[in-house]
């Protein structure tokens, strides 16, 4: 692959428009990291992965009903809500 | 103007809560102007917290931090204030609850002053990218506070606060506290709540105190640390019991590419800690490579935690748009600013198929290398000194056009992040254009109150002049 930091589809991707200006900057700036990200080619290691820095394993939340946040409370600062919902424009076209 | 938590307490006693308050904030608005470190700050929010605990005091409570101002950097969340990140994407936005480290603040009388600036969603080492400008270091404003929490730490340094909370993902506590000259803790991962804290890399951040002195940190620290099962990767803080530490030393190598200052002010405490304690030296081989390691993992994680800014919900939401993919894609490129852009793009290309392995799952094998291989130089009682970063302050606009130099200066602090270890930052002294030079001690995991103590009583015996 001649380009792999194709960083228009990874803006597409990241859900985010670039300007060319942008996409100009950005895509010396990115190779540029992933070339010094090649220092990990010389480490021997194991197959372990920690997702957590803690030895403690991450705990499933208890399957109970809690009380959350007061719906009102929360979408009264917001302008984009009518009648507890927030609106959006159609998602499913007809 | 400088105060500590005990004379605020002896304050408190002698004059009342109110006219201690008010006392410490004198010259706050000026302060907040000149520096820039405020995003937010509301008289009225400030009266009625005074009136709410002078009626609690009344009552007999006794409130540990009763009188003490607080600067809350603004990524954790107050209930009723804003919370912005810095960031176009959440201005205006009020937060709906308070953080677990602010409800455990509230029980012991503290009182919030100001939301304070930082580097937009904690991503950058100088605050210079916040859409609310930059912040002046008040040791000289030609050049920045550090960051992500610069604000936090300016405020505190500037004697305008007494004490701020920051958040610390890859040294976004300590280095901005090297840079304005006060202490800056990170505590271990796990023993303070992230609930409230907006995420940027959740298996790097954590909540930690700016102040004046290490004593406050401590019992700052004490409050807020605590199991909280709102965050899953949160831990009953039993900190382990130790007595005498052995401090380990930098060779040269490790020391290489930092500002001649930097180095002599190292070598200069180094030489006292020898006289005073036992000591060994060694190799810190992987600093450099750490900073990869870093960035693979936290923007990883950021543009997972940074897709919830749709502009559906909350946030800024785009005034024209075709559709509703269109409404997200506008929203978030209006709302974000050019670094949060870059590292968001940057974790998607980590996390995508055909390279996750070979960058992301690659960064985090690695992870656990360096976490064994820091238990190995450290032991049970070892304490690490190191330079909080390789420079001290510098100037405004000096490495914004550079990414990658930006990212180099966090030589000292990320690895930390990745290990999930304490570090704390103490201002050691000045270069000769007296900006402040900091020194970082690191020790292993949940042996928090060993490190803060072992620098206090290291401080007594090896302080330097010009403090």
């Amino acid at each position: 692959m001649k380009n792999k930091f194709d960083i228009e589809r990874l803006a597409k991707l990241s859900r985010i428009e670039l300007t060319p200006e942008e996409t100009t900057k950005f895509q010396p700036e990115l190779e540029r990291f992933l070339e010094f990200a090649k220092c990990m080619d010389k480490y021997d290691l194991k197959e372990e992965v920690a997702d957590s820095v803690t030895d403690n394993t991450l705990p499933f939340n208890k399957d109970q009903h809690v009380v959350s946040l007061d719906h009102h409370q929360v979408l009264k600062s917001e302008s984009h809500c009518s009648q507890n919902y927030f609106k959006l424009p159609r998602v499913v076209k007809k | 103007m400088k105060r500590t938590i005990a004379e605020i307490a002896k304050s408190v006693e002698k004059q009342g809560v109110r006219k201690t308050i008010l006392d410490g904030l004198v010259d706050y608005e000026n302060q907040s102007k000149n520096l820039n470190f405020s995003t937010f700050y509301d008289k009225n929010k400030v009266e009625e917290q005074i009136a709410e605990l002078e009626k609690r005091l009344q009552a007999g409570e006794d409130l540990p931090l009763a009188g003490v101002t607080v600067g809350v950097k603004d990524n954790i969340q107050i209930k009723g204030w804003p919370t912005s990140c810095a960031s176009n994407m959440l201005k205006g936005y009020i937060s709906s609850f308070d953080a677990d480290v602010i409800e455990k603040l509230k029980v012991a009388g503290a009182i919030f002053i100001a939301k304070l600036n930082m580097d937009e969603f904690a991503m950058g080492s100088s605050t210079e990218h916040s859409c609310f400008g930059v912040v002046k270091n008040p040791a000289d404003t030609s050049r920045v506070a550090g960051g992500s929490s610069g604000g936090s730490a300016a405020a505190v340094a500037s004697g305008a606060l007494d004490v701020s909370l920051g958040s610390d993902t890859g040294g976004s506590i300590r280095q901005p506290a090297a840079f304005c000259g006060v202490y800056g803790f990170k505590p271990s991962y796990g023993t303070v709540s992230r609930h409230g804290l907006v995420s940027y890399g959740s298996s790097l951040d954590q909540i930690g105190p700016i102040t004046n002195n290490i004593n406050d940190i401590m019992v700052l620290h004490s409050i807020m640390s605590g199991y909280d099962d709102r965050d899953s990767t949160s831990i009953a803080s039993q900190y382990k019991q130790i007595h005498k530490p052995v401090y380990c030393l930098l060779d040269e190598a490790s020391l290489e590419g930092c500002d001649k200052d930097i180095i002599e002010n190292y070598q200069s405490w180094a030489n006292k800690i020898k006289e005073n304690f036992e000591t060994k030296t060694i190799n810190l081989d992987f600093l450099k490579d750490s900073i990869a390691i870093y960035y693979l993992i936290a923007t990883a994680e950021v543009s997972s935690n940074l897709a919830k800014f749709d502009g559906v919900r909350y946030g800024n939401r785009a005034t024209e748009f075709e559709g509703y993919e269109d409404l997200v894609v506008k929203s978030r490129t209006n709302g974000f600013g050019s670094e949060v852009k870059r590292r968001i793009i940057l974790g998607n290309f980590v996390l995508s198929a055909g390279y996750s392995d070979k960058y992301y799952k690659r960064a985090k094998q690695i992870r656990v290398l360096f976490k064994e291989k820091l238990q190995t130089i450290l032991g049970e009682n070892g304490i690490l000194l190191t330079p909080t970063s390789p420079t001290p302050a510098f100037k405004i606009g000096e490495n914004t056009g550079d990414p990658m130099k930006m990212y180099l200066s966090d030589l000292y602090t990320v690895f930390l992040n990745l290990v999930g270890f304490p570090g704390v930052s103490i201002p050691s002294s000045y270069n000769k254009t007296k900006l402040p030079l900091g020194l970082q001690f690191v020790s292993n995991h949940l042996t928090d109150d060993f490190l803060l103590k072992s620098v206090s009583e290291l401080e007594t015996k090896c302080i330097s002049g010009g403090k």
